[in-house]
């Protein structure tokens, strides 16, 4: 028999970004509010002080801050025909958990989609033809615009103290910026990160090839100090090169920790828990309303907490399990390709040049997680894709984000793999490269999804997630499109040599790649293409909302973060002023 | 794309050396100038019983896990995946034993954060590791399996046999050519290579890198916070002491 909690108005589900800024913009209405958390409780002082922030062991060969498997993992198999086998240990992406989740260990890599991201379909059958879209793919609109988000990107930017410099300023097109984005409406709060020496040769080529280099928009902080509009002060960047895979020492990288949750933990109408696994959610007999969540806590016991709304702000997977095991929504059929729970599951599709410079210092372990030099002429449809077959892009960026010797360390093909001739490579080429990556959209199709495996369990017993996944040949040719692209700029700086690094095809659970995984309770216009409305409002309950990346329709060529904080922040509003005062559907 | 510099063909030249000896031409007298010149002499004259280990002291405590022949192995093994030279430390003293033996008797060696439930498949390699065995047991099962496969078929303990004897068995672990009573070679080795990295470019905190000799060998300045200079360099080296978080 579960415990039960005192009825709340809110409960939440996940501390990451998303979670805490829902706790942030709702706890000022004075609503009772918990969040759960099912990792542990964690601050920037003692969990990540110097020098032990800096420990590549074990924040990044032991991975402390990413999701403990033996608790929970997912199923994986490249096409329904296979037998799908657990995740056992971390590779291909690398969830969080713990208090600000993955949001804590990011780069801080700040981009905006662009506004043909967000209608996707319509404007490339408008500009290529209804025929030029592979049918295998499942693509859709968002059923908004980057308009309608324009202002929460721009709330989410300086809530982060975002360092960058503009590309289009309300629709002027702004020198040294990108200048493919969409409008926005003043520049970036924060002044662009200082370039190291490769990323500013990268600059340079790109340059000469006729490209529009800018710096990457980072949430990595590049003045001395910035306190946001809350009154929350961020640090400066001291480029100690330990960002992704870390937690920032210096309050520098905008995490969870330092922006939104030490406002939301003033309000005594915000109660965090931590170490709450939540393992469903509880509706109404007749499936029309939630009730609350259910929970097993530290001493692994059940617990019921009831709450008039719930927010599932989980990872991209949880999320969908969540929904999945609670019977909320119909789970998507990949042969019928009826139901939308689980259903244009997305990732990312990247490749990595390493340019090799004999006698050079790159000094690449001075980086930052954002430090970067970016080309953005083949994201997105910022070129003529009518030559080439296939649609959407990707950024191509120069970064050097900490060099860290056990994982960063690239040496040249034909270095041997052990013995004194790997030594001597090391010692001859490390710190002499740096990497260009050509950061690439993934489109969703019709096989790939996610649902419940019929074999493998967590450790609470309930079913894990299975994902099914593989890259589409639009997903393929636009990655060779792309590395073309980079070898071009990576030649015309004049290295040694240069090694092309591409991930596994079929693609494989194994190599990182990047953390992006989306889609599964996608939003969009109406409840026959989509999980849950534009306000991430489930269609199927309407007092459950589902945020995060497991809302995009499919994935566009960039870093997911701000995009999802925007939504959930444009949610918020909608909440407050609408939702709240008349429960019930927003759309 | 041009020639790499001359440095890497040294490195190349190794390696052509190596597939030479594997080729089945093996002469101790040809790799006498490339590796085992500078290499403190291995154990491999010594026939009697597990002999006493090289390298830095594993502490008051001793080898948590590690038992002396795996000692005696392991430092055979690490001695010829990084060995000593003018190029920079060897694995062996560098600490890479005492890293290891600190990681299996840990949480990493009791596979604590890994999925470790049944089923158990084989699996396409998209789907990544799938092996029953935590790394304590896979490293006890494996170095005796490789023990007796040398036993068995040379009369001689690894530690026991010629530097080339040695590198072609590495090969063929690292190939996946043997099984291990159940452990392919090829996933022990990985598991292997990897942790002998982490314990020679990781903080001297676990037990390796000592000194921090590997990081200056390649100019790392560990666990300094403040590198904001360091960015503006047009291509030299920037000047810094490596910091440690251990000692």
């Amino acid at each position: 028999m579960a415990r039960v909690m005192p009825d709340v108005d809110v409960v939440i589900v996940g501390m990451g970004w998303t979670g805490a800024i829902m706790a942030r913009e709702l706890a000022d209405t004075g609503l009772r509010i918990v969040g759960l958390e099912r990792g542990a409780y964690r601050d920037t002082i003692p969990d990540f002080s110097a020098p032990n922030a800096f420990d590549e062991i074990r924040w990044n060969s032991r991975g402390e801050m990413f999701q403990d498997l033996s608790r929970e993992t997912v199923t994986f198999r490249n096409n329904p025909s296979q037998t799908a086998l657990p995740m056992r240990r971390l590779g291909a992406f690398l969830p969080g958990e713990g208090l600000g989740g993955a949001g804590l260990h990011w780069n801080g890599q700040h981009w905006r989609f662009l506004p043909t991201d967000f209608v996707l379909r319509s404007h490339n059958e408008q500009r290529y033809g209804r025929n030029f879209i592979d049918p295998d793919l499942t693509i859709q609109d968002w059923g908004l615009t980057y308009d309608e988000l324009e202002p929460f990107y721009d709330k989410f930017e300086y809530v982060c103290g975002t360092s960058g410099k503009a590309g289009n300023l309300k629709g002027r097109i702004q020198a040294g910026g990108n200048p493919f984005e969409g409008p926005r409406q003043r520049d970036y709060p924060t002044p662009a990160l200082k370039q190291g020496y490769g990323p500013r040769l990268f600059a340079e080529a790109a340059e000469k090839l006729g490209h529009r280099p800018f710096p990457q928009p980072a949430s990595n902080m590049s003045q001395a100090s910035y306190t946001n509009p809350d009154g929350v002060q961020l640090g400066p960047c001291t480029y100690c090169g330990f960002c992704e895979r870390y937690g920032c020492y210096n309050w520098s990288k905008a995490s969870p920790l330092n922006t939104v949750l030490p406002v939301a933990l003033k309000n005594s109408n915000f109660e965090l828990r931590c170490e709450s696994h939540v393992t469903r959610v509880e509706l109404t007999p007749d499936k029309k309303m939630a009730r609350g969540v259910t929970y097993i806590d530290i001493a692994g016991r059940e617990t019921f907490q009831p709450a008039d709304l719930v927010l599932l702000c989980a990872f991209q997977l949880h999320n969908v399990r969540l929904l999945l095991v609670s019977g909320i929504g119909t789970p998507y059929d990949p042969g019928t390709g009826r139901g939308q729970i689980g259903r244009n599951f997305a990732y990312q599709t990247v490749a990595n040049a390493y340019p090799f410079f004999a006698g050079k210092r790159m000094n690449a372990y001075a980086g930052a997680g954002a430090m970067g030099m970016t080309v953005d002429d083949y994201n997105g449809d910022n070129f003529d894709h009518g030559p080439h077959g296939f649609i959407a892009g990707g950024y191509i960026l120069a970064t050097t984000t900490g060099e860290r010797p056990i994982q960063q360390t690239t040496l040249p093909t034909g270095t041997p793999s052990w013995g004194p001739g790997w030594k001597q490579s090391l010692r001859d080429w490390y710190d002499r490269s740096f990497t260009i990556q050509a950061h690439g959209a993934n489109m969703a199709r019709r096989q790939n999804h996610v649902d419940l495996d019929p074999t493998y369990r967590d450790a609470f017993g309930m079913p894990l997630a299975r994902l099914t996944f593989d890259f589409a040949g639009n997903d393929l040719k636009m990655r060779s499109f792309l590395v073309a692209r980079v070898n071009e700029i990576a030649r015309a700086m004049n290295p040694s040599s240069i090694k092309v690094s591409l991930p596994p095809v079929p693609f494989s659970i194994v190599p990182y790649q990047t953390t992006h995984i989306t889609g599964g309770a996608i939003m969009g216009a109406s409840p026959g293409d989509s999980a849950v409305n534009t306000y991430l409002q489930s269609w199927d309950v309407p007092n459950l909302f589902v945020h995060g990346a497991s809302a995009f329709p499919q994935n566009a060529g960039y870093n997911p973060t701000n995009t999802l904080a925007a939504l959930s922040y444009r949610s918020a509003e909608a909440l407050k002023s609408r939702y709240l005062p008349h429960p019930g559907q927003l759309l | 794309m041009s020639e790499p510099i001359d440095e890497l063909k040294g490195a190349e030249t190794i390696t052509s050396r190596r597939k030479f000896l594997l080729a089945g031409a093996a002469s101790a007298l040809a790799l006498e100038g490339a590796a085992a010149q500078t290499a403190p002499a291995p154990q491999q004259d010594k026939p009697s019983g597990p002999s006493v280990q090289r390298g830095p002291s594993p502490g008051p405590q001793g080898y948590r896990f590690l038992n002396n022949a795996e000692v005696e192995t392991l430092t055979a093994i690490v001695d010829r995946l990084i060995p000593a030279d003018d190029v920079g430390p060897g694995g062996v003293e560098a600490g890479v034993l005492v890293f290891i033996d600190r990681e299996l008797s840990g949480q990493f060696g009791s596979a604590a954060r890994w999925y470790m439930s049944g089923p158990w498949a084989q699996g396409t390699p998209s789907q990544g590791w799938q092996l029953a065995l935590t790394p304590r047991q896979m490293y006890r099962t494996s170095l005796l399996a490789l023990e007796r496969l040398c036993i068995g078929e040379e009369g001689k303990r690894f530690a026991q046999l010629s530097a080339a004897q040695q590198d072609g068995l590495l090969h063929q672990l690292e190939d996946g050519k043997m099984d291990l009573d159940g452990v392919s070679s090829a996933d022990f080795f990985q598991t292997l290579w990897q942790n002998v990295v982490e314990g020679y470019l990781g903080d001297p905190l676990y037990g390796g890198n000592r000194n921090m000799e590997a990081w200056r060998m390649i100019h790392f300045p560990g666990a300094n916070p403040v590198l904001t200079a360091a960015v503006d360099l047009n291509g030299t080296l920037f000047q810094i002491e490596p910091v440690a978080i251990g000692k």
